[in-house]
């Protein structure tokens, strides 16, 4: 038998093939399309952020006012800022150590063992926030856990699988002999991890810390169930705009101080790496 | 300063597999040996226990007569030089050199002028401020030589760096190597599968197989005077001839042919190097010759691989002027069949000779073939 291949289309000499020159455009439209379906929700906010008076249907504020931006300086907003922020850092501060050792105890255990961990540190992703923290509000509050203290505790939890699975990404990628080659050049265990593992581990690190900033600066159902009213963070003051009606102003500005701190500080991180990389 | 090296029967084993069994191994101080073997030999984890990066499960590893089994990795004065250059990916050039001088404790800029000079001594002093992503293979791999000769290592322990490289590259690091050696003369292991390798770089070569080591020899002993069919091979020998001996001389196919006078009489190989047999011209007068058939030709570029098919029942009508004057030079012109295998008519052996260009042969033209200089070497079959 004979197999009959498809004839391929001829290119005539001293042109490009057109599927290569469009293929860059393509990307490009693609990455456009991206970028706005990401930035597009907040359009919005950021309309509402500056809107004196915007009433329906106009596609636009009729006025335009920056008022609502003076609530960031009140007392109220900026102890809510302080607390998210602490919130995020005892986050992270505790998940990402937690997530080294549990993506360190899925590598090196073999097989199943090594799987079972895995499963475990990925688990709290496949459970709602709300159900988790449902189930532990009560106990917590028997053992007389402090707001804050069992707020990081929940959120720990649910900031592990991002941590882990930095980790485990970096681990699987690390190359145990860099350590055996320090070693024979003279460095000591502890000169060790602080001279090669810490360093080759940092990039995993700061986007592991990241992570779990992010689920204790953002978190609202935990802070509000387990919190019970005496932590007040940034998403508690913006759920509390957000339910009554005639704030969007205020709800939009609160909104905006919740993003845009997160986006300055990977775009502080990320834009100086991805320039590092385009010149290497 | 370099030490001399010294295993003493070191054993291994992974997870109950023995990987090595009772290695013992001497390196003299500025020596340098080669383990050769082929992949899963052993070879890299006898460098690993050297290193102190693990630990033998018994058996003992001394340098200078002391014994390093308490000895810490980072105590030992080792450095190690891995397939992958593994310059540390946050480290510029330099300070991947300076790095054995900064975990001693020197300060940064005098552990840094310690770095150039090995750098300088591996001619790349021009790319200290480069970060390493940005160095070829080659340059890796120099940057690394650099890092653990700045170590001033007792002993240097190459584990294949060179096997990543390309033929011109490796040849460079050759060249590297030998300057260094007559520069610093340190003490050398290098784990090599390469037999090309190992004849340039060494002064003796140690074939693993199996974790066991077969033969520890010189190069030319390795090649010439192999222990074992199985060293032989590894040395790249394509020519292993049964047959048996009993008095001196190696009776097969071939005829009788005088080997060491140590082989003990019974069932053995005779080896011939394939670069020790020469084709010769059917008038070239005065040659002990065995004529056979050209059964296959294998180019090399250079040279070319010629296989000669002989039965035993050919006629080999040339006498051979030199047997019975010469005791190194094979009777070729006169099979003696009556060992106790009993090689009769019809038995076929094939012997591969090396030639220089094209020899312009064709498949079933009958030549003859010659030792060089009578070297043959019989191994216990």
């Amino acid at each position: 038998m004979t197999a009959v291949l498809p004839a391929k289309r001829p290119v005539r000499p001293g042109t490009r093939d057109v599927s290569v020159q469009i293929r860059p455009v393509v990307r490009a439209g693609l990455g456009v399309l991206l970028v706005l379906w990401i930035l597009a929700p907040l359009l919005p906010v950021v309309l509402w952020s500056v809107a004196g008076v915007w009433r329906a249907p106009a596609v636009t504020p009729d006025t335009y006012s920056v008022n609502a931006f003076a609530s960031l300086g009140e007392r109220a907003t900026l102890r809510a800022g302080l607390a998210s922020l602490g919130l995020g850092v005892a986050v992270a501060v505790v998940a990402t150590p937690l997530g080294f050792l549990g993506a360190l105890a899925a590598q090196s255990l073999p097989g199943r063992r090594g799987r079972a961990v895995d499963l475990i540190l990925l688990a709290p992703l496949a459970i709602p926030p709300f159900a988790l923290v449902l189930g532990a509000n009560t106990t917590l509050l028997r053992l007389h856990v402090p707001a804050f203290a069992g707020v990081v505790l929940i959120l720990v939890v649910t900031a592990l699988p991002y941590t882990a699975f930095m980790y485990r990404s970096a681990l699987a990628a690390y190359e145990n002999q860099f350590e055996d080659v320090a070693r024979t050049l003279g460095a000591h265990p502890r000169q060790v991890i602080r001279h090669v593992r810490v360093p080759l581990l940092a990039t995993a690190t700061a986007r592991g810390f990241f992570l779990a900033f992010l689920v204790g600066w953002g978190d609202y159902v935990a802070t509000l169930l387990v919190g019970g009213g005496q932590l007040t963070t940034l998403p508690m003051l913006l759920g509390a705009a957000a339910s009554s009606t005639g704030n969007e102003q205020l709800t939009a500005v609160l909104s905006l101080s919740v993003i845009i701190p997160p986006v300055i500080i990977l775009a502080a991180f990320g834009i100086p790496a991805l320039t590092r990389k385009a010149v290497a | 300063m370099s030490s001399g090296l010294e295993l003493r029967s070191v054993s291994h084993s992974f997870g109950g597999t023995d990987v090595l069994h009772d290695v013992s191994l001497t390196v003299p101080p500025s020596g340098c040996v080669a383990l050769l073997g082929a992949s899963g030999s052993g070879k890299s984890t006898v460098l690993r226990i050297i290193a102190g990066l693990d630990r033998p499960s018994a058996g003992q590893v001394l340098v200078d007569g002391d014994d390093m089994g308490a000895v810490h990795v980072e105590q030992r004065g080792m450095a190690l030089v891995f397939q992958n250059a593994l310059l540390f990916p946050h480290l510029n050039v330099i300070d991947n050199v300076a790095f054995p001088a900064r975990m001693a404790g020197q300060r940064r800029a005098e552990a840094r002028r310690h770095a150039m000079e090995y750098l300088e001594l591996v001619q790349l002093a021009d790319y200290a401020h480069r970060p390493v992503g940005k160095l070829s293979g080659g340059q890796e791999q120099r940057v690394a030589l650099a890092r653990a000769l700045a170590r001033n290592p007792r002993i240097l322990l190459l584990d294949e760096p060179f096997a990543s490289l390309d033929v011109q590259l490796r040849e460079d690091m050759y060249d590297l190597i030998q300057n260094i050696r007559a520069q610093l003369a340190p003490t050398i292991v290098v784990v090599t599968h390469d037999r090309q390798e190992a004849s340039i770089l060494a002064d003796s070569i140690a074939v693993l197989d199996e974790g066991r080591i077969l033969q520890h020899g010189t190069v030319h002993q390795l090649h010439y005077e192999p222990a074992t069919q199985m060293v032989n091979r590894l040395l790249g020998g394509l020519n292993a001839v049964p047959g048996h001996v009993s008095g001196g001389k190696h009776h097969s196919v071939l005829g009788q042919l005088p080997v060491q006078d140590t082989a003990t009489d019974g069932p053995a190989f005779l080896i011939v190097r394939q670069e020790a047999l020469r084709l010769i011209p059917p008038r070239e007068a005065g040659s002990p010759t065995l004529k056979g058939s050209v059964s296959g030709i294998t180019s090399l570029g250079a040279r070319t691989l010629v296989r000669v098919s002989f039965t035993s029942g050919d006629p080999n009508p040339e006498p051979n002027p030199l047997a019975g004057k010469d005791p190194r030079v094979a009777d070729l012109s006169s099979p003696d069949l009556s060992g106790p295998d009993g090689y009769g008519n019809g038995l076929t052996a094939t012997l591969t000779v090396d030639v220089a260009g094209n020899p312009h042969l064709l498949l079933g033209q009958v030549v003859g073939v010659g030792l060089q200089e009578g070297r043959a070497w019989a191994v216990q079959a």
